[in-house]
């Protein structure tokens, strides 16, 4: 299985470096920026971590060096750009011996990455599984460690594992402040409209997410007066998109948000839920899936269940990591890059 | 008068069958009792939204344990959906109502 996967994490690696080519501002390019070879031809089944980079209209990404202070992670930041930094599915009160018995150690590396970075992200999205069964010590745990991260501001939405019990209650109140609903809300940074949402708290029966009719009334209004030229990036902890049904990689009715946004020029759509990356690109919208930094799961199909799977020991932190997005003003793409905490 | 007549033995055979027997769904699993009714609890569809993401949508364990043949008794069921269990399972009184946590029991305990 581990020689599979090191098959997989290569693979990503060779088609995440020929975006990260097409993206990189020092690079002369008299197109938008965009390496669509990279991403059309990637859709990627690996336990990497990932920096995205969004500017215009398509994506294009790079490896996160594995050292920060690394001179192309550094390049990428430039005047009139801002990058922000993706991490997900920390499940905090997991403990299985065989998999990960230390969730708090693997979130502290991830954090370390992230502060060790060469220019303070603006802000960190979690996309959800902040908990493992939303207890509030577990909470309390997540908000002590997040507080510890060098960045302005942390933004949350909640994965099913947040919500189970109590249907987000012990949730909103620590992290839905300021938020609408079961916890949806946007915000503008430097010219790029952020929308996060909740997808995990009516899950269907055949496990799919869902977001639901007030939700998605909210998103339409929330869209209606905004530039089709506006970057926008939308975030939610279960894909929006249908990455793989048969475990309820996927969400039920959103089609109808990704309706909603077909108008723009450039969406990123950036979810976490089944840890590990997938991306893919479909017209002017960019879909990527984050690793955990709890534990990997199997490839779509790949093992009987979508359950915690069992790595080698000593290459888990192969299999766990943070991805970083970098806005370039002017430009019509995301770079986002992923990078594993080994 | 005939064919109504038909049709009352016909319900009330549906009835007893119903009774006798846990219902089932198409792909086989049990509904959870014998609640096949529009508008009645179903135990199934409440373990498929609260409990499938970590026993499985056959209820044959993943992240949590196979739930088939548990041996224990309705009161201890309902409990340990009610608190969970510190560091393992998610406590699901702040969620769900008494009588859907019966609904669940009756068809956690369908299970064979």
């Amino acid at each position: 299985m581990h020689n599979e996967n090191q098959k997989q994490n290569t693979k990503l690696i060779k088609e995440v470096s020929l975006a990260a080519d097409a993206v990189n501002p020092n690079q002369k390019t008299e197109n938008d920026g965009v390496d669509r070879r990279g991403f059309l031809a990637c859709m990627a089944w690996a336990g990497t971590g990932m920096l995205w980079t969004v500017a215009g209209g398509t994506l294009g990404s790079m490896l996160l060096p594995r050292r920060a202070g690394a001179a192309d992670a550094d390049s990428l930041i430039s005047k009139g750009s801002f990058s922000f930094v993706q991490i997900s599915d920390s499940h905090i009160g997991f403990n299985k011996e065989v998999i990960n018995q230390n969730v708090v150690g693997t979130l502290k590396q991830a954090i370390a990455r992230i502060n060790a970075m060469p220019v303070a992200p603006d802000f960190v999205l979690h996309t959800g599984d902040l908990t493992h069964l939303a207890s509030a010590d577990e909470f309390d745990t997540v908000d002590q460690l997040m507080k510890t991260v060098k960045t302005q501001q942390v933004f949350y939405v909640p994965g099913e594992h947040d919500v189970t019990g109590d249907n987000g209650k012990s949730y909103l109140d620590r992290f839905g402040k300021n938020t609408k609903g079961q916890g949806w809300y946007s915000f503008d940074h430097s010219g790029v409209h952020f929308i996060g949402l909740v997808n995990v708290v009516d899950i269907q029966q055949n496990g799919l997410g869902a977001l639901g009719q007030d939700q998605l009334a909210w998103l339409q209004a929330d869209l209606k007066d905004r530039s089709s030229e506006m970057p926008i990036v939308v975030f939610a902890h279960i894909p929006l998109w249908m990455v793989y049904p048969e475990w309820g990689w996927g969400t039920d009715d959103g089609a109808q948000a990704l309706t909603c946004l077909k108008r723009f020029g450039s969406v990123t759509v950036l979810n976490g839920h089944i840890h590990q990356t997938v991306k893919k690109v479909e017209g002017r919208m960019t879909f990527h899936t984050a690793m955990s930094t709890a534990f990997p799961q199997p490839e779509p199909g790949k093992a009987p269940k979508p359950g915690p799977l069992k790595v080698e020991a000593g290459k888990l932190n192969d299999f766990l990591g943070i991805t970083d997005v970098n806005y370039v003003e002017g430009r019509s793409t995301l770079a986002v890059v992923d990078s594993t905490l080994s | 008068m005939a064919a109504k007549f038909l049709t009352i033995i016909a319900l009330a055979a549906f009835g007893l069958t119903s009774l006798a027997q846990p219902a089932s769904n198409p792909d086989g699993h049990p509904t959870g009792g014998s609640q096949p009714a529009t508008g009645a609890i179903n135990g199934r569809t409440l373990f498929l939204r609260n409990c499938a993401h970590c026993h499985g949508a056959t209820a044959h364990g993943d992240d949590g344990p196979d739930l088939h043949d548990l041996g224990f008794t309705d009161d201890w069921i309902a409990n340990r959906i009610r608190k969970g269990k510190a560091g393992q399972m998610t406590a699901f009184a702040g969620k769900l109502k008494l009588a859907e946590i019966a609904a669940l029991v009756a068809y956690v305990q369908s299970l064979k």
